[in-house]
């Protein structure tokens, strides 16, 4: 599963200790999940497309053989 | 994961201190040195008529200063495992799930050759071996999942530093 959580961040001008502190998660799960080492929960994944103002399904795209 | 079964962060600080200072104390306790301090202590001399009360108790108050640092040693390993991060979330869990897995998994292995040794080698050394490191056994499991989760732990920090 690829993400496009990083590229929409940094559209909306937010840097990763404040969007993880409005996640209530560490630095090091936001880097996680930017560079596609972690694929995060169902919860996570809603918050943060709420809290990006998008769509789950337009933040987080599945690839073939997921 | 519930996270409600593990300590606070504090607790880790805690349990670094009592693992460490256990473990080089029952180890330097192993290696004589206690038997030598308390001999030093209560029977400088090394003579038998001696009338230091403490001094026909040297073999017990050794005994029980191995055993006050290894109780040590294990409650501090314990306050290691049971402490939760500075930043307790879903990925630290995952990699806390992880772990115990992968203890496991080394854990049966190791059982598992050694077994296998036994039967090639049908050596009862070997036999009476794994039976007295019965506990060993089960020290090694958390002692792999502690360094596990810490080495992934260290390494997703310093990946976001280079990042």
């Amino acid at each position: 599963m690829k993400n496009k959580v990083k590229d929409e961040r940094l559209n909306q001008n937010i840097n990763q200790t404040t969007f993880a502190e409005k996640l209530n998660v560490s630095r090091q799960t936001i880097h996680a999940i930017e560079t596609g080492k972690y694929i995060p929960t169902t919860t996570l994944a809603l918050k943060i497309a709420k809290l990006l103002n998008k769509k789950a399904e337009d933040l987080f795209i599945l690839e073939k053989g997921d | 994961m519930k996270t409600r079964f593990l300590l606070p962060h504090q607790f880790k600080k805690i349990g670094l201190v009592l693992f460490v200072f256990g473990f080089i104390g029952w180890l330097w306790g192993q290696f004589g040195g206690s038997a030598r301090m308390i001999q030093n202590l209560v029977n400088p001399k090394g003579t038998i008529a001696t009338y230091h009360p403490l001094a026909q108790n040297q073999h017990e108050l050794n005994v029980a200063f191995l055993s006050i640092t290894f109780f040590g040693f294990l409650l501090g390993l314990a306050l290691l495992i049971l402490s939760k991060e500075k930043n307790e979330d879903e990925y630290s869990q995952k990699i806390r799930l992880e772990s115990y897995q992968f203890a496991a998994f080394f854990q049966f292995a190791l059982i598992l050759i050694l077994l296998i040794s036994i039967f090639i080698t049908r050596s009862d050394l070997m036999e009476t071996l794994i039976v007295e490191l019965g506990l060993f056994f089960i020290l090694l499991y958390w002692i792999v999942y502690l360094v596990r989760f810490n080495f992934l732990m260290y390494l997703n920090k310093r990946a976001l530093k280079r990042s």
